[in-house]
């Protein structure tokens, strides 16, 4: 047997018996709802308050994103050669030198 | 192999030992121990009136949730979705058990691992739902918490122990065979057990410090931080939801902390069936003592010093012992 | 065997006439229904095809108006464009479907059809050629089909800024390509992809020395120096059209900015030309990982640059997705991601590698049209793409929650949607080739990426349940044809469904030999029919 198949198996299995577990459970238990938990502040007018969920990442890596907001991904459209023909110039040169040195042929 | 045969031995090690029965078990015991030692470190006693010493008020404190009729939510959490999200967390790391070869029906295939790691990733997008499937800001804040450090600590773990099983079973890369390889360093080659050695050392340390983010204990654990988000991720849970949350959490440990102690510290070989059960075991609560000592003298930091800390250590250790792995 | 050319013809039969029927019939619907009715006949063409080829097991010929190969156009198809063709076929029925619930009463529809059909054809007719110059002219097709759908709302200032840079940047692509396949003319004397074949690889002259007297009446110019020429302009132009790393900047600005049943196309079909042509060229045309090619030294340079190029593209993607504060920005940014990979999955050069970038390339273009269609619903709903303003559409209509939650975690990998499987294969490829840096770079792009996915899923399936919402067009009936296809697409597509196409199609790709063959014989076959007939 292999992996992509006892993955299969795996997860089949898997899936029916949390069915199994959760069919019972989730049809005995009634849900009550309630206001959300605010610490005790009034619930008028609340919003959820998530403005960006990876806020943090971007505090951390404040000079990766910099670097790439700057550099690389700058979205002005004369940057863009900067980067892509030096990737042409070195595909050239590199292809040719070792095609020609390598002795193919 | 009979097919049917095949699935009743799949079904046996989910359901049964070790599986689900076997890590609600270990996981419960193993909370006690943690409280129990967390509790004696702190000065204080733990638990204590639930059965001798107290062994009992884990298992107490689940079946109380998890049998009680009501479930109490704030408006628009989905409860039962988040039920099923977390029962399915639970089944499939029970269903990982299945490589653990601590019992005579485990299965190991080539490339093994990588079923591992991708099976056991839908624990930690049931945490990230129910962070995220309530509308409150406490849960919210938990879950964005969790999927920030999930973003480093899932490439770490999966990464070390790719690079443990690539030490320790090169050939297949199956982690039932690292597991149940005689592993003694120094047999054979000096050179191949040095790097093994050393594969092991920065694997070992990777994986430790990714699991104590992974499982949100001490310095990470911010997504359940109480003082500041009130509890994270539980805050609007209640009965089932909450138990099956808690034993979740329980689960993921057990199943992680048995793997990790198991690939690391090297077995003598051919040890007879009961007695390798319970030297893994053993091995089990070593580890366990070891990072929850570690983990508990340390405070809570920041989310930005944890995703520093998760970047500057574990991600590249794991990497260097990736490295290392591919030399031997 | 008409069927070959029977599909792109009628494709672009159908387009061109769109626009002289809009002329007399007015009503919108009829549009809707000629182009569904044209594309699912094309799957079943496609489809057709694709059986023969898998029941005859070589590479079917067809010459266009009869002319023989290196003089007339051919197309050629075997198991790898034959596979690629079909599917793109099927995935564009359902775009087609969703495009009636997404355009409805449009008036623009003919004019929509018709670029989008021409699309198609382009697409298909990329993957049938077997022409190095038809290649440049279907890349073309393509192309423009392309710039004009991004600018489908013509009077939006993105949207035009968008296909100005998707132009300008196609029309360099396309100069550059255009030189490349002048060079292969001058250097090859032929442009038929078989010819040009056998050409690279002198090691079969001693076995097949009876086509190479035929080959070698077309042949003058030195091969060498021009092959480096032609494989790093063409190179660049693939990496342009898969949206790869140093040349994926027109892609985050044209794929948000079309409709949204086009960045579907956009994203999970047109970038697959890309990496098709790449591999084609690669392996097949200069067999650069052939052992039996002259160029066969060129390999390790040609791993370390696509792996290169591949890995910074999966690891520079999804950290742009985590800032990204536009949903189809987001999503547009994992295209780059995914094709990454794919690309990664070829530059190993083994038969394994390929067939897990073909395979990488199907549950990509199911998850990635799937998630941009239904995202497109919740931007619609919300008549915003910032993700932060997007309406909960996943609790009223909970079809469109499981869509964006099945495909995000598809292309995430889990199991057992079709993403786990073509990245299993992927670490799979990687390992055995004992290529540690680029697992390591496909595990933690995926961890980066799973941050990325949920900044969708939270507003979309957790958000708060929008009141002020008119629910009725979230019911329609086009939707469920559309996106519930997919979604069991996503489901279906494990090894035990196309594991026997896609190792058939990485077999077709790493062995060039039936392909050259293919070709040659029918040139050889013309030959003695003309020699045959009377008067001939």
């Amino acid at each position: 047997m292999d992996a992509p198949s006892l993955m299969g198996i795996l997860t089949a299995i898997s899936i029916a018996v949390s069915l199994a577990i959760w069919i019972p459970i989730a049809l005995k238990v009634r849900v009550r709802r309630t206001e959300v938990y605010l610490s005790g502040e009034p619930q008028a007018g609340y919003r959820l308050g998530i403005t960006e969920v990876s806020w943090s990442v971007r505090r951390v890596f404040e000079k990766l994103y910099a670097a790439i907001l700057n550099y690389v991904q700058t979205g002005v459209f004369n940057d863009w050669f900067a980067i892509s023909l030096p990737y042409l110039i070195l595909l050239l040169t590199l292809l040719t030198v070792v095609t020609l040195v390598g002795g193919g042929g | 192999m009979d097919a049917l045969a095949l699935i009743g031995r799949i079904l046996f090690t989910t359901l049964v030992y070790p599986g689900l029965v076997f890590l609600v078990v270990l996981g419960l015991l193993s909370q006690w121990y943690r409280r129990k030692l967390v509790a004696r470190l702190q000065n204080r006693v733990g638990p204590k009136y639930v059965g001798p010493v107290g062994i009992l008020q884990p298992f107490a404190d689940v079946y109380k949730l998890l049998f009680v009729k009501e479930v109490v939510t704030g408006y628009y959490t989905p409860a039962r979705f988040i039920m099923f999200i977390t029962t399915l967390g639970i089944v499939t790391l029970a269903a990982s058990t299945v490589f653990l070869p601590i019992t005579p029906y485990s299965i190991g295939v080539d490339y093994d691992v990588l079923v591992f790691i991708y099976l056991t990733l839908y624990a930690s997008i049931a945490y990230a739902i129910v962070g995220f499937g309530s509308t409150s800001p406490y849960p919210s804040f938990g879950g964005i918490r969790y999927t920030t450090m999930m973003i480093v600590f899932e490439p770490a773990v999966a990464i070390s122990l790719l690079a443990i099983v690539r030490a320790l079973a090169p050939g297949s890369l199956s982690i039932h065979e690292a597991l149940s390889s005689p592993r003694i360093p120094g047999v054979g080659n000096p050179l191949h057990a040095a790097v093994l050695v050393a594969v092991l050392l920065t694997a070992g340390v990777a994986l430790s410090i990714s699991l104590l983010s992974k499982a949100m204990m001490k310095p990470f654990d911010i997504p359940e931080a109480e003082t500041e988000v009130a509890g994270g991720y539980l805050a609007e849970l209640s009965g089932p939801t909450l138990g099956l949350s808690i034993l979740l959490h329980e689960v993921e440990l057990a199943l992680y902390v048995l793997v990790l102690s198991n690939l690391l510290i090297p077995t003598p070989p051919m040890l007879p069936g009961l007695l390798e059960v319970a030297t893994s075991l053993l091995k089990y609560f070593a580890v366990l003592t070891v990072l929850v000592v570690v983990a508990y003298s340390m405070g809570r930091v920041r989310l930005d010093q944890a995703l520093r800390t998760l970047v500057k250590v574990p991600l590249p250790l794991s990497i260097l012992s990736l490295a290392l792995s591919f030399l031997t | 065997m008409h069927s070959v050319s029977a599909a792109p013809a009628l494709l672009v039969a159908v387009a061109f006439s769109l626009p002289l029927i809009y002329l007399k019939v007015r009503s919108v619907k009829f549009f809707h229904g000629v182009s569904l009715v044209t594309t699912v006949s094309v799957f079943l063409l496609t489809l057709h095809v694709q059986h023969y080829i898998i029941s005859r097991e070589t590479p079917i010929v067809y010459r266009m108006g009869g002319w023989p190969p290196p003089l007339g156009i051919v197309y050629e198809v075997d198991a790898l464009s034959a596979l690629l063709a079909t599917y793109t076929a099927l995935v564009i029925v359902f775009i087609v479907a969703y495009s009636y619930w997404y355009l409805g009463e449009d008036p623009g529809t003919p004019y929509y059809y018709s670029l989008l059909l021409g699309a198609e054809a382009g697409l298909l007719g990329i993957y049938y050629t077997g022409d190095v110059f038809n290649l440049f002219v279907m890349l073309e097709v393509l192309g423009i089909t392309c710039y004009g759908l991004v600018a489908y709302y013509r009077s939006s200032r993105e949207a035009v800024e968008a296909s100005f840079k998707y132009a300008f940047f196609g029309a360099i692509a396309g100069l550059l390509y255009f030189v490349a396949a002048v060079t292969t003319y001058a250097s090859f004397g032929n442009l038929t992809m078989g010819f040009v074949a056998a050409h690279t690889r002198p090691l079969l002259r001693h076995s097949y020395q009876y086509f190479y007297q035929f080959i070698d009446v077309f042949t003058w110019g030195n091969i060498t120096g021009a092959v480096a020429v032609i494989v790093a302009l063409s190179l660049w132009t693939f990496t342009f059209k898969a949206g790869v790393f140093p040349n994926h900047f027109w892609l985050p600005d044209a794929h948000p900015a079309a409709p949204t049943p086009i960045s579907a196309v956009l994203s999970g079909l047109v970038v697959n030309a890309g990496a098709y042509a790449s591999i084609r060229f690669l392996y097949t045309i200069f067999g650069v990982y052939d052992p039996l090619s002259q160029f066969y030294h060129l390999s390790p340079y040609f791993s370390v640059v696509l792996s290169f190029i591949g890995a910074a593209s999966a690891v520079f993607a999804p950290i742009m997705m985590l800032i990204q504060r536009d949903v189809k920005r987001l999503i547009a940014y994992s295209t780059i991601m995914h094709l990454g990979l794919v690309f990664t999955g070829f530059s190993l050069g083994t038969a394994l590698g390929v067939k897990a970038s073909l395979y990488h390339i199907l549950t990509h273009a199911a998850g990635k049209a799937l998630l941009f269609m239904s995202a497109g619903v919740a931007v619609e709903a919300s008549k915003t793409r910032r993700i932060t303003d997007l309406k909960a559409v996943g609790r009223l209509n909970p079809l469109v929650g499981a869509s964006v939650a099945i495909s995000c975690f598809s292309l995430v990998g889990l199991p057992p949607l079709g993403g786990f499987f073509s990245k299993f294969a992927l670490y799979q490829a990687f390992i055995e080739a004992g290529r540690f840096e680029l697992t390591a770079v496909l595990l933690i792009s995926s961890g980066l990426a799973l941050l990325g996915y949920f900044k969708i899923i939270q507003p979309i399936l957790f958000g708060f349940p929008p009141s002020d919402l008119n629910t009725s067009k979230l019911r329609e009936l086009s939707l469920w044809t559309s996106l519930l296809p997919l979604l069991l697409l996503l489901i279906v597509l494990n090894p035990i469904t196309v594991e026997v196409l896609l190792n058939e199609a990485a077999e077709s790709a790493v062995l060039a030999g039936k392909y050259i063959s293919q070709a040659v014989e029918s040139y050889i076959s013309y030959i003695r029919e003309v020699q045959l007939s009377p008067g001939g």
